[in-house]
């Protein structure tokens, strides 16, 4: 077999277009994601160790560089759900349409933004 | 194969549309509980079926999703599968992990 052979998706010669920018985000936000869920398993084991740990836990989330990585991570997450969701849209062949991909692309960013901002002014007030 | 790798990747995401938004909606009020509400929470036996759930969903959706990007980007066949088999790896003992951290919070 020859490997060497080009495999799509071929990023370099595309010109960038809103749904393309959405599809390689929504893959790069899972990959922020795949890194991130290692806090699923290490969170619960922190909290394992007991109340000090779970404290300390809770101290280093407050930290404000911490804060904004999370944040960053919140955005990943409010992306790739809700693009997510489109592509299930897609999968169940609607909305395939070039005006209606545009509109639920633009729809997408609205959302991921307004969540999370949305968190982000709900943690910071409280 | 391929299609069963893909219904599992769909299905997988049906499932952590909810599960997501539950977490999220939890984890903002996190803040206001105590340890005993946090650990009793969890302990809990929804809170075991839903967190045991959750991962196993997640890591599965995590695995695909990898493996297809390793499979899209990495065009040498032997890199490829050492790096797909790695990434299954660490995602079953991200999973084990969480399990173990859950008996540990039931034992307590």
């Amino acid at each position: 077999m020859n490997t060497k052979r080009p495999l799509s998706p071929h990023l370099q010669i595309y010109k960038p277009q809103l749904t393309s920018i959405l599809s390689i985000t929504h893959r790069f936000t899972g990959v922020i994601l795949s890194m991130f869920s290692i806090l699923i398993p290490f969170s619960l084991l922190f909290i394992s160790f007991g109340s000090d740990y779970y404290q300390l836990f809770l101290l280093i989330l407050d930290h404000i560089i911490i804060k904004i990585i999370l944040f960053g991570a919140l955005f990943s997450l409010a992306f790739h759900l809700s693009n997510g969701i489109r592509h299930l849209f897609w999968d169940m062949g609607l909305g395939l349409s070039i005006k209606d991909s545009y509109l639920s692309g633009y729809l997408v960013i609205l959302v991921s933004l307004i969540l999370t901002l949305f968190i982000i002014f709900y943690t910071l007030i409280n | 194969m391929a299609i069963f790798h893909w219904k599992i990747q769909r299905i997988s995401a049906i499932l952590l549309v909810p599960i997501t938004i539950y977490v999220i909606f939890y984890l903002l009020k996190i803040g206001n509980l105590s340890y005993m509400n946090v650990t009793n929470d969890i302990s809990s036996f929804p809170g075991i079926i839903l967190i045991s759930f959750m991962a196993l969903v997640l890591f599965i959706h995590s695995s695909l999703g990898i493996e297809t990007i390793l499979e899209d980007y990495i065009h040498d066949v032997k890199t490829q599968s050492l790096l797909v088999s790695l990434s299954k790896f660490i995602h079953v003992i991200l999973f084990l992990i969480t399990l173990i951290s859950l008996i540990i919070i039931k034992g307590n």
